[in-house]
């Protein structure tokens, strides 16, 4: 069987590989949440988090660009009494607000043929449109990693324009490797998917993440 | 121990004896076809032991009722019986201990759940005997090694390019078609359901096949894709490797999937292993022949700047335009070069700039001396050029003449003396003339359109450019 790991937890996953996560903190009632929101810093995003939450934006768990403690407190509140029955374990991810115009998505999947397989792309409004996204076979080598970036058809996109500044390739390449080498290392990990990945200037920053691994929960 | 590829694939592609299980006098049968291959068709020059049931004579040749009664070794055994006998004329070859087989007979995976069984019998006695073959549901092989043809149609001319289909029809539709062309094949492969050979085994085979020098893929769909790529890899760090793969749209797909049982697969998976391993991926099937062609030919470039020649102008308009499509570059000359340029040319001529529109040339020579002058730049990787004229005309002096032929000469000679790809363009009747036999010294490719050169010259710009990334890499590597 397959279940999918909360969003925090899949960070976490990342992390223990060697992927930079973003600060950010998990709480189960509203005044936590205050607290974590005056260490982060306003604005922050208030998310609904729980194993097999997919489809947060759909179901409205996400309250973005949150500027005081009186609006966390609400949104908290709010967020916590949407809860289904069986996410009672669910609490509030806190994170501060990331903002960048470029929005990207990065995963991994496992095909039957190539195996491990990393995939990377745009995306953000435009994506379902313009559909560019690439794949390499995993494990990834620096250059791999590299041409996998240049085999976008828009990676100009990431280069310098209208006051951007060209996004840190080195980092995406290494993002990237990172997660070529969970597909070779964890084959329970059966696929991961970054998205959005947001260019916040130069700097790749992963807002949002889910993990799918193969197995019981328990 | 178990046997290398080498000594597994030798049989099928060095045999010094064929078997031919299924050899008939009779022409509507499939096992004349073969033999007529063989015997007519193949300048194959060892044994040669047709197996028929009951005629005493195939092809005036005597005949043996089983290839277990043939008296003296097998190499190669073709089975071309019908699929319900197949399984035992296969059990027959590894009693004797044949050293490979062609299974040209169709009616096993691709044909439902009794032939899927078939086909898993013949993969078993493959196995437990170690005797490798090449199909079922093939047309068989072409080896310029030993000279024999397994295929139909004509005698193929021996050549650098090994040619893999997963189509028999492919197979024989293009090899005609290359034939046409006049480009040659170190082997042909129409590789069927793949049952026991399969392209990856086929390409560790050619990485190390001396005769090899391009090898061009006609793909349905891959088993293991993390093998491919390995073995894609060993074989693009020697020699370039093209592919043509279905499976693009699901037409292609559901008509691979009836044709040689081929899941096709994610093609952007497919894509990706080949931008990894270096693998040019074609999407034009008699257009990669040309890319084999000039592969197998010229140097690779050192870069993308493209130096274009012509006597005339819209040539020039139409190749640099190709070229920049591609993304290949087409620098200015330099004014050094391009006053160097000017000696050779009359005053009316249009400037050098690159392209050069060599219209107005002094002579043949000066054609040839500009042409030459394009090549040295060190901005310069790879040229398109417009041969010189073809035909003498007995109205023209004798110094005319001689000046042609040395034109052609200094052309051909441009590949070998600065490292750099040349590609001409021409007109078919072009094939005809005597200036054509001098350039082939200089094995320059020509092709009919402008717009072919530039893709050409691209395959040839993106491999040299893996190329020496790679090595790049290996030498960094190894100095660590």
């Amino acid at each position: 069987m397959t279940y999918t790991l909360s969003e925090h937890e899949s960070k976490q996953l990342l992390a223990a590989a060697g992927i930079p996560i973003p600060e950010e903190r998990l709480v189960s009632s509203s005044e936590e949440a205050v607290k974590a929101a005056g260490a982060l810093g306003y604005p922050v995003v208030l998310k609904l988090c729980g194993r097999g939450i997919a489809h947060k934006t759909e179901r409205d768990l996400v309250r973005l660009d949150v500027s005081d403690a009186d609006q966390v407190r609400r949104d908290t509140a709010d967020l916590l009494a949407r809860r289904l029955p069986e996410e009672s374990e669910a609490g509030v991810l806190v994170q501060a607000m990331v903002s960048g115009r470029r929005e990207l998505i990065a995963g991994l999947m496992r095909d039957p043929q190539f195996g491990p397989c990393v995939m990377f792309g745009l995306g953000g409004v435009f994506a379902e449109v313009v559909h560019d996204v690439a794949f390499a076979v995993a494990p990834l080598a620096p250059h791999d990693a590299k041409e996998l970036i240049q085999a976008l058809q828009h990676h100009k996109i990431l280069g310098a324009f209208r006051g951007e500044p060209e996004a840190d390739l080195e980092k995406l390449a290494h993002i990237l490797e990172a997660l070529g080498r969970i597909g070779e290392a964890r084959s329970d990990v059966l696929s991961i998917d970054l998205n959005p990945l947001i260019l916040s200037g130069a700097e790749p920053v992963i807002v949002d993440a889910l993990v799918e691994l193969e197995g019981d929960p328990t | 121990m178990t046997r290398t590829i080498r000594e597994q694939l030798d049989p099928i592609f060095r045999p010094q004896s064929v078997a031919v299980i299924g050899a008939s006098n009779n022409s509507d049968r499939w096992g004349y076809g073969i033999m007529s291959s063989v015997l007519e068709w193949s300048q194959f020059r060892g044994h040669v032991y047709p197996i028929h049931p009951k005629d005493e004579l195939v092809f005036g040749l005597k005949a043996y009722k089983s290839v277990t009664d043939v008296p003296g070794p097998v190499d190669l055994a073709v089975i071309v019986v019908n699929a319900g006998q197949a399984v035992d004329v296969f059990r027959d070859c590894v009693k004797k201990g044949v050293g490979g087989a062609v299974i040209i007979t169709a009616g096993f995976a691709e044909a439902g759940p009794e032939g899927a069984k078939r086909q898993e019998e013949l993969v078993r006695l493959s196995e437990e005997s170690g005797i490798r073959f090449v199909g079922p549901n093939c047309n068989g092989v072409w080896t310029s090694a030993v000279r024999l043809n397994l295929t139909f149609w004509s005698l193929p001319k021996p050549g650098p390019i090994t040619f893999i289909s997963q189509s028999g029809t492919m197979g024989d539709y293009l090899f005609e078609v290359s034939q046409a062309k006049g480009y040659g094949f170190a082997k042909m492969v129409s590789s069927g359901n793949q049952a026991s050979v399969d392209v990856c085994d086929y390409l560790e085979y050619l990485a190390d096949d001396d005769d090899t020098k391009v090898v061009v893929l006609y793909m349905e769909g891959v088993n293991d894709g993390r093998r491919f790529l390995e073995v894609a890899r060993k074989v693009t760090a020697k020699k370039p490797v093209l592919a043509y793969k279905v499976g693009r749209t699901e037409a292609g797909a559901r008509a691979a999937a009836t044709h040689t049982a081929s899941l096709t697969g994610s093609t952007q998976l497919f894509d990706a292993a080949c931008r990894q391993a270096g693998i040019q991926i074609c999407d034009h099937m008699l257009e990669m022949f040309d890319f084999a062609e000039a592969l197998a030919h010229q140097p690779l470039p050192r870069g993308n700047r493209i130096g274009i020649a012509s006597g005339g102008g819209g040539f020039c308009v139409v190749s640099a335009e190709a070229c920049a499509k591609m993304g290949l570059e087409v620098p200015v000359l330099k004014k050094e070069a391009q006053r160097e340029v000017l000696e050779h040319v009359r005053e009316f001529s249009p400037s050098p700039l690159n392209p050069l529109d060599l219209i107005a040339r002094k002579t043949h020579i000066d054609y040839a001396a500009a042409i030459e002058i394009l090549a040295k730049q060190d901005y310069i990787d790879g040229l398109i050029i417009m041969p010189p004229y073809g035909r003498f005309h007995r109205s023209s002096s004798l110094e005319t003449m001689k000046g042609l032929v040395e034109s052609c000469s200094m052309i051909a000679d441009i590949p070998q003396k600065y490292g750099k790809p040349v590609l001409a363009f021409a007109m078919r009747e072009y094939k005809g003339t005597g200036t054509y036999e001098i350039l082939k010294r200089g094995e320059i490719p020509f092709f009919e359109a402008p717009e072919t050169c530039a893709r050409v010259m691209k395959v040839l710009c993106s491999y040299g450019q893996y190329r020496r990334e790679h090595e790049e890499r290996q030498t960094h590597e190894a100095k660590r």
